[in-house]
């Protein structure tokens, strides 16, 4: 059963990382991305995205060579995107009290890409502790970012987590749609990406071990693959991650073959670029899941 | 004469009998929540088709004894006939092999098992015990937890006061693939499933078994959010007496 | 008046016989038009798919 799942999690997360990889071309992206785009989400996000997803593979180092290159190739061609940090050092300097930029960058270390200048706002932004107001799992966000580049901050990390929706340990049946991804986000930040799975306090992975699957069961039944794909990352997170083998074939058999990840259930267009623009997130996340979970059951020899 | 006679609409017959079965569930349901008798007997006077609701009779099983098991209620000798008879007209298979039939099995178990209370003879076959091995393979033999909890909701009229036996003991060891059902069947906005899920809990909880979920606001919930239908209605009842909640 | 003097069917036919051991087993049991999923008129809809979440700036990442 481990060989079986850990090579349809490979291939989930090989066929991912190339199809991204194929799509970086003109055709898909911009020549240039605003500092200060009317919506964030359309172009800016998802280069940030992928590129954090790229450092995933690289720092987790589990796949083969032709995949490392491809994952090395992705992020700087990622960086280059972000004009190798000016572009997030400028949205950082036109809005002091943003928080994206040092979460995009803390990503794109793991890949060698620094930005001096871009490190010296950030740690004096730390320095002078005027946080925004934001979301409890997206607070989170912000001390994993500093964490991540190596910049201390009296962050309570214990009080944080409690702030979030997950850290009140609710009924389970009492979530909704919007809810579960910040319950896949307050995980990814407390556990770093899954690299600290002992960071999620004991009561905490037991609420997760147990009701996990029935989120990822009804998800799963309603083709929302897009979230199906974050909560695998959640179980590769967890102290003792489930890998269940049914939800995984089920997830990889929908796979189309260039890798793409569709997010739902509805049709896909033909169209290249439509396709990407439709399924990019949850094909970014499916390749996290995969990179995890392989790297998981290689480290727990499961 | 065969050529002349109407295909039978076996999907007319199940609504007719979920319709019957809705009737005598209200029935239940006015005599756990006030003082009044079931009056089985006087349903089956009523004119409406006997056969039909002997069926119901069969399909709501053991909860007819629900304000005796709960509340303490005499058993009207003539409703208890009523039960008896449905035996009859709907005997239960004799050797069950199926899952369905070991399910159904031990549902005419629970009811051949409380219609002993009674003066009432039980008729042959509804106290033959199905063996233990059987209930071990319906719940711990399950693969997984959607597959238990399915097979729980099944089971559900076997979760009352007095019926026990090696079902009741089976369901009380799985707490977790209970809890996990319930999640289930209320994100899928499943209530009847959730309904007769929670039953499980309630019996439980009142039995001092420790669960994940708080079974009380899961009543509430069910209530609250559009849970509707006269066996939904009965299963909430059952559960708001076991947990000794203030009736909706 | 004895209850067993007005029954008249002594067993019920085969198709009756079937329909209810059918509707006993059913994780709908009798409730025969019992919906999987209720629809509920707002957005609120929990299964309801939407697209991946918004930015950081506005909610998370």
């Amino acid at each position: 059963m481990t060989t079986s799942l850990t090579s349809i999690a490979h291939n989930v997360a090989h066929r991912a990382l190339i199809y991204l990889h194929d799509h970086q071309d003109t055709d898909i992206f911009p020549e240039n991305i605003p500092v200060e785009p009317d919506d964030p989400d359309t172009v800016y996000k998802p280069v940030s995205e992928i590129g954090m997803a790229a450092a995933l593979v690289l720092r987790e180092g589990v796949g083969g060579t032709a995949q490392l290159r491809a994952a090395r190739e992705l992020i700087d061609s990622t960086w280059r995107k972000l004009r190798e940090g000016d572009l997030l050092y400028e949205r950082q300097v036109r809005n002091c009290l943003l928080t994206d930029p040092i979460e995009v960058y803390c990503h794109f270390t793991y890949g060698g890409h620094r930005h001096r200048a871009l490190e010296q706002l950030t740690a004096h932004n730390a320095a002078v502790r005027s946080m925004p107001e934001v979301y409890p799992n997206r607070r989170l966000a912000v001390a994993n970012a500093y964490r991540m580049c190596g910049m201390s901050t009296d962050d309570d990390w214990e009080s944080l987590l409690r702030a979030t929706w997950l850290g009140a340990t609710p009924p389970p049946w009492a979530i909704d749609w919007d809810t579960a991804y910040s319950v896949t986000h307050t995980v990814f930040h407390v556990t770093d990406w899954g690299a600290r799975p002992g960071d999620l306090p004991p009561d905490i992975a037991d609420y997760l071990a147990t009701w996990l699957p029935v989120w990822t069961d009804v998800w799963a039944e309603v083709g929302d693959w897009d979230l199906v794909a974050e909560l695998l990352i959640v179980d590769a997170s967890l102290p003792e991650p489930r890998f269940d083998l049914d939800v995984w074939t089920r997830f990889a058999a929908m796979q189309h073959d260039d890798g793409l990840m569709p997010r739902d259930g509805e049709p896909v267009d033909d169209d290249r670029v439509r396709r990407f623009w439709d399924h990019h997130h949850a094909t970014v996340v499916a390749m996290v899941a995969g990179t995890l979970a392989v790297s998981r059951l290689l480290d727990t020899g499961r | 004469m065969e050529g002349l006679l109407v295909p039978v609409n076996v999907e007319r017959l199940q609504v007719s009998l979920a319709d019957a079965a809705a009737e005598v569930a209200d029935r239940v349901l006015g005599a756990v929540g006030g003082a009044e008798d079931i009056g089985l007997a006087d349903y089956v006077h009523t004119g409406a088709d006997t056969t039909t609701v002997l069926g119901a009779v069969r399909l709501i099983g053991a909860d007819v004894f629900a304000p005796h098991v709960l509340l303490g209620r005499p058993v009207h000798r003539d409703d208890a006939a009523v039960v008896a008879r449905s035996f009859t007209v709907y005997p239960p298979t004799p050797q069950p092999t199926t899952r369905q039939q070991h399910v159904t099995a031990w549902r005419d178990w629970a009811v051949g098992r409380l219609l002993a209370r009674t003066d009432e003879t039980s008729p042959a076959g509804s106290d033959a015990a199905p063996t233990p091995e059987t209930a071990a393979a319906l719940l711990d033999g399950a693969k997984t937890w959607q597959e238990w909890s399915a097979t729980a909701a099944q089971l559900s009229p076997l979760a009352l006061p007095g019926v026990g036996g090696p079902i009741v003991a089976a369901v009380f060891a799985g707490m977790r693939p209970l809890a996990r059902g319930v999640t289930r069947a209320v994100l899928r906005r499943d209530f009847v499933t959730a309904a007769r899920l929670i039953r499980w809990m309630a019996l439980s909880s009142s039995n001092g078994v420790r669960q994940p979920l708080d079974p009380v606001l899961l009543v509430e919930r069910i209530r609250l959010y559009g849970g509707t239908g006269s066996r939904l209605a009965l299963d909430l009842a059952i559960s708001r007496v076991l947990l000794r909640m203030e009736p909706a | 008046m004895s209850v067993q003097h007005t029954f008249l069917p002594m067993v019920a036919a085969a198709d009756e016989q079937s329909a209810v051991e059918a509707l006993m087993v059913e994780p709908e049991a009798g409730v025969s038009d019992a919906p999987r999923y209720v629809e509920i008129p707002q957005a609120l809809a929990l299964l309801k798919l939407k697209l991946s979440p918004p930015l950081p700036e506005d909610s998370k990442h």
